[in-house]
């Protein structure tokens, strides 16, 4: 197994009101016991402010990076839903990030079709999980 | 028994009918239909105690959906005489009534010895499509075709078992309907017009 890192490569949704509905580390070798493990959900949060302003400033639904932190950049994209993705990454690869998010709002709304999943509630789909840890490994 | 096995050429036959059938009916649109029935099922979640009792209202949504529908079926789906076996009717129910109302052709396979048992297996099932079930729960979401099935086969006489065996929801490969020959009903008048 390759050395634990602790570059942080995470992913999460975001509901409405700012609920957390999933997140996923997609970085496998992340350490996850390492003392900075929990910085990501830091900046993640504190990304939401900004994304909240940039809405209204665009009619894109990809708002591309929206906030740094040191050699983090806070990708996100929000759906016609306002639900908010959210991806912190250290890439620069703006288009592969657009095709992460694409292919994962096309699982999004499978999942949404689900009927037994209330909309805004958490995403506990085995299938979702699947298809996003699948484009990640495809685009990032 | 060779000459009762169904010859590839009427299912051929039969298949045939089923698409020039479906050509005609009038179509709504997948999703719709889908998510109608989703809501359907998870309103019944919400409402009934427990799992047994939603398979058995859905079970029994069917059976009225069936004494309706075989009306239709047979003034549109051009069987023109009786079905003369069981075997047959099975057959007639995977290979037109199945595309006729589902849009997809089920195959009629696993026959027994006495020709009393059989399912019948379609790959692809409309109404599962973008679903996943709450784990852990023993839940037939398509048990309404199954009481679709039997309302319809007791409209026309006959008394029969339909059961889900394999469901592509819960993990297996393919669908699989399961119907056992019970007993040929008789036509009688019901209690209140007979003479005493």
């Amino acid at each position: 197994m390759a050395a634990k890192d602790t570059t942080s490569k995470m992913f999460v949704v975001c509901g409405r009101d700012a609920d957390l509905l999933y997140e996923a580390e997609l970085n496998a070798n992340f350490d996850a016991e390492s003392p900075t493990a929990h910085l990501s959900h830091f900046v993640l949060h504190a990304a939401l402010d900004n994304v909240d302003h940039l809405i209204a400033t665009t009619p894109d639904v990809y708002l591309r990076v929206v906030d740094n932190f040191n050699e983090k950049r806070v990708y996100a994209f929000c759906t016609g839903g306002h639900a908010k993705f959210l991806l912190l990454h250290e890439g620069r690869n703006e288009d592969a990030v657009r095709n992460f998010f694409n292919d994962v709002y096309d699982k999004y709304v499978q999942a949404l079709l689900n009927p037994f999943y209330v909309p805004d509630s958490e995403l506990t789909s085995p299938a979702f999980d699947r298809s996003v840890r699948a484009a990640a490994k495809r685009y990032l | 028994m060779a000459q009762q096995t169904p010859t590839s050429n009427s299912v051929k036959a039969l298949r045939a009918r089923g698409d020039q059938v479906w050509a005609r009916m009038p179509k709504c649109n997948a999703e719709f239909f889908r998510l109608t029935y989703g809501a359907l099922v998870v309103q019944l979640v919400e409402d009934c105690d427990d799992i047994k009792e939603v398979n058995d209202k859905l079970l029994s949504m069917g059976v009225s959906i069936g004494t309706r529908i075989i009306d239709e079926f047979l003034a549109k789906s051009n069987q023109r005489e009786p079905c003369k076996s069981f075997e047959e009717t099975c057959e007639v129910v995977g290979r037109v009534a199945f595309k006729m109302f589902l849009g997809v052709e089920a195959d009629v396979r696993n026959w027994n010895e006495d020709k009393s048992r059989c399912s019948l297996v379609f790959p692809e099932n409309p109404l599962n499509e973008n679903v996943e079930l709450p784990p852990g729960k023993n839940f037939l979401y398509s048990n309404i075709i199954c009481g679709a099935i039997r309302g319809a086969l007791e409209q026309i006489l006959y008394k029969v078992d339909v059961y889900c065996i394999k469901d592509t929801l819960r993990g297996d490969d393919t669908n699989e309907i399961g119907i056992t020959f019970v007993s040929r009903l008789q036509a009688e008048m019901d209690d209140q017009y007979k003479e005493s």
